[in-house]
């Protein structure tokens, strides 16, 4: 790469956890399989999920300071992901939240934008996720990173980066992901590949097409790519996959997409094994299927009722699940009563208390009429620590009463301009 | 004074219920107002009062949305109208507030109308474009009326071993019961492979275990026992009446204490109207019921609710026979919301008529024989509202 475009900043990230997380369908992709998320996931729900698997294992030591969200996919293409994402992972109104939509390069960006943000005490988590578009022929998937304290999974280093005009960045809005001349990309490709690496060997995450970015990686000795044919290319979250699958041996990745060079070198920590392993699980799991899962559109007169000043008045309710508990009987109830226990009639105060995420199927149905495009399973929820929940399901489950079950962040609906995002039901696997 | 014993219903009318294109909202007012006054023997300048219960105005283009809407059909001003309304209970509600009006002395001779114009849109515009559009961005989105009440289906099938024959049995016999009802929305039978074959709304629920969408109005005039006895050429006696208002809307779906198994708010209502009437042993002393089938598995449990059967005894009764025509309590003669049809404001309101008619033995092919005593319940919203009637002949 040109000198005068070297940023000169090389920072070293201390990665204490991670986490990868696909899409649950696995369908024939152009190289091996690719990972399909259902049609009521985007990247901040597999974000979500990627992060609270990491900060569900860490507890109160994980909760971090910063949110770092990377993604060439968001919900919201005028910003405004992170938030919902925040509220998911129960971390808004305490966090500095920030997204990166620039490039596929932005996984990277997000470690290194994390670690500067990490504080001791108090790490940060950088969260890169992918949803392509449907009949598109990316990967869909998220990798989650937790920076700061003991490098316990790797420590990175991130070395020079750069940036340039170049053809391959033009994505336009309703177009496909990505426009770009395949020879010309692989060509520039390689040219940035050869100069970032120097020497030494190195994977090779890029725009250029799984043969192509592979034919590079072959030249530069890398050990070949272990996340593009088991799961698609997964945008901003590949570089990341790639550092959490391969986190048990020392590594070197070129990241070049739209112009947008980087180059990080990775060394195990004391738990880099049992974090490739659960990486290597994710790309060996999923369920196979001859296609992706049906994105029917909602029926035309679908325009679920949205305001503003409801949702301000009740995000507690909303995707922080906050209940209370009752301080007559001492029950859970959700959503908080107004004033009094539905139960004990006890008029309060009551305590502030969180709803569980897993429990029992007391009852369901499927839905055939609700018009949101395909049959819709509802469930009642017996919540374990005390509470119910009624909602939706995933679009996949098949529900029994007794179904051991879980609750997952999903996209609700879309309309009036929002995605609303809410807990669905989804089976124990 | 209380209503129970003090309040009579002296005039009955009920439209044909049905998809009628061919009638607007106030046609079916005015229609079902005008039959029950006429029926009653008065002309409407003698009636003070009157109640309106349309619980989707906005269905029929904010037509009905206030007492309005009696006063332009039948000319009915400048006297008091109010409209009620209360889910599923808006007609039962109109009755119950007419009769309030009465047992206060405010007024002597009150009318009660339900009317409800569903099918000026299309059955997929009407109350499920509501539930999926106008509800709570997040709670219990996704709920529709089939798909609250198949809840209940699932559960019960589970907890009681029993399959959707069982279920579909209910459909039958109303169906059955719908071939004597002239007013009737259907009034063909049904098999029990036909619910059974029928496409799914919400599993385990089929098109035939649901009441339709329908359009219709009935009314009732109320007055004093004291003015009845005097006056009216028949009557029947309001011997108790009770309103039960448990949780709400969203809400109960998550509250512990509902068991998926039956409503609450039934057993409640139930509970002051039988402590009214003196009724103790529901079974023995109602010789005919009238209770919301709106869906099939809904008629099981309202049968447990009231106490007619146990808990988990609901599909014994109905596979006796016990609750057919001809049975020792026959529910829902009239083809119920199965098959006579739910225009929801008119619904409890017909009700009444018809446990009234049967009471005064004016029900004609429907007639149980001998009949003294009748209930007429109506369970709305998500099963937190509930209404129970006992009326009995004087």
């Amino acid at each position: 790469m040109p000198e005068n475009q070297d940023s000169g900043l090389n920072h070293a990230v201390a990665v204490a956890d991670g986490e990868l997380r696909l899409g649950r369908t696995r369908v024939a992709g152009r190289q091996g399989r690719r990972a399909v998320a259902d049609r009521d996931e985007d990247a901040v729900t597999m974000a979500a999920e990627a992060a609270l698997a990491l900060l569900r294992r860490w507890g109160a030591a994980g909760r971090p300071g910063a949110l770092v969200l990377a993604t060439t996919t968001p919900p919201y293409r005028a910003g405004g992901s992170v938030q919902p994402l925040a509220e998911i992972l129960g971390l808004a109104g305490d966090v500095v939240a920030l997204e990166l939509t620039a490039t596929a390069a932005d996984g990277l960006a997000a470690l290194r934008v994390a670690s500067a943000l990490a504080a001791p005490g108090r790490p940060a988590l950088a969260v890169a996720a992918h949803r392509g578009s449907p009949g598109g022929e990316d990967g869909d998937g998220a990798a989650a990173l937790l920076v700061g304290g003991d490098a316990e999974v790797l420590r990175a280093e991130l070395g020079p980066a750069a940036a340039e005009e170049s053809r391959e960045r033009w994505a336009l809005p309703g177009g496909p992901d990505r426009e770009s001349d395949p020879t010309l990309t692989a060509a520039l490709v390689e040219a940035r590949a050869r100069a970032a690496a120097g020497d030494g060997p190195a994977g090779v995450v890029s725009l250029a097409g799984a043969r192509a970015t592979a034919r590079v990686e072959r030249t530069l000795g890398g050990p070949g790519d272990p996340v593009a044919p088991a799961a698609g290319f997964l945008g901003a979250a590949h570089a990341p996959a790639r550092l959490l699958a391969g986190a048990a041996e020392p590594q070197a990745l070129v990241v070049t997409a739209n112009g947008v060079t980087g180059l990080v070198r990775a060394t195990p920590g004391p738990g880099a094994g049992e974090a490739a392993a659960r990486a290597a699980a994710a790309l060996a799991g999923g369920v196979e299927a001859e296609r992706p899962p049906a994105e029917p559109p909602p029926a035309e007169d679908f325009a679920p009722y949205q305001s503003l000043p409801r949702a301000a008045r009740e995000r507690g309710q909303d995707l922080r699940l906050e209940a209370a508990r009752c301080g007559g009987c001492g029950r859970v109830v959700y959503p908080p009563p107004v004033a009094s226990c539905p139960s004990c009639g006890a008029p309060g105060p009551h305590q502030p208390a969180a709803l569980g995420r897993e429990g029992a199927v007391l009852t369901a149905t499927r839905d055939h009429v609700y018009p949101d495009g395909a049959v819709t399973t509802m469930a009642v929820v017996v919540v374990d620590g005390g509470g119910r929940f009624y909602g939706q399901a995933v679009p996949w489950a098949a529900l029994a009463v007794g179904d051991r079950v879980r609750l997952a962040p999903r996209v609700l609906h879309r309309g009036g301009d929002v995605v609303q995002y809410f807990w669905k039901v989804e089976p124990c696997r | 004074m209380p209503v129970a014993g003090s309040v009579a219903i002296v005039g009955t009318a009920t439209t044909r219920f049905g998809v009628l294109h061919d009638r607007g909202y106030l046609d079916l007012l005015a229609e079902a107002a005008l039959g029950a006054i006429a029926d009653a023997g008065l002309e409407p300048g003698e009636v003070e009062a009157a109640w309106l219960g349309t619980a989707e105005p906005i269905l029929a283009g904010l037509v009905g949305d206030a007492g309005t809407a009696v006063a332009e059909a039948i000319g009915f001003g400048p006297r008091p109208v109010t409209r009620v309304s209360n889910f599923c209970c808006t007609g039962m509600e109109a009755v119950r507030a007419g009769a309030l009006d009465v047992a206060a002395g405010e007024h002597g001779l009150v009318l009660a109308v339900g009317a409800e114009k569903m099918r000026d849109v299309t059955s997929r515009g009407s109350l499920l474009a509501k539930t999926a559009n106008q509800t709570h961005p997040t709670l219990a989105k996704g709920r529709t009326a089939p798909g609250q009440f198949a809840l209940l289906a699932t559960r019960y099938m589970q907890a009681y071993e029993v399959g959707i024959e069982s279920l579909a049995r209910v459909s039958v016999k109303n169906h059955e019961h719908a071939t004597r009802n002239d007013k009737a929305h259907f009034r063909d039978a049904v098999t029990v492979e036909q619910v059974v074959g029928a496409p799914r709304v919400a599993e385990p629920l089929g098109v035939l275990d649901c009441t339709p969408t329908t359009d219709g109005a009935a009314a009732v005039v109320l007055a004093p026992v004291a003015w009845a006895e005097r006056h009216a050429p028949r009557y029947a006696v309001i011997r108790g009446v009770g309103l039960a208002v448990t949780d709400g809307y969203f809400a109960t779906f998550y509250h512990e204490d509902e068991d998926f198994l039956g409503f609450r708010s039934t057993r409640a209502a139930a509970e002051t109207a039988y402590r009214q009437a003196g009724i103790t042993d529901p079974r023995a002393q109602l010789d005919v019921v009238e209770c919301h089938d709106c869906f099939t598995i809904t008629e099981i449990v309202n049968t447990e609710d009231l106490g007619i059967c146990g808990p988990g005894e609901g599909v014994g009764l109905l596979e006796s026979g016990a609750t057919a025509a001809g049975g020792d309590t026959p529910v829902n003669l009239s083809g119920g919301l199965q098959a006579c049809g739910h225009p929801v404001g008119a619904t409890g309101v017909r009700m009444i008529a018809e446990i009234a008619d049967q009471v005064t033995g004016r029900a004609g092919g429907r007639q149980v024989p001998g009949a003294r005593t009748g209930l007429a319940h109506t369970l709305g919203g998500p099963g937190v509202v509930s209404s129970v009637a006992v009326l009995g002949a004087p």
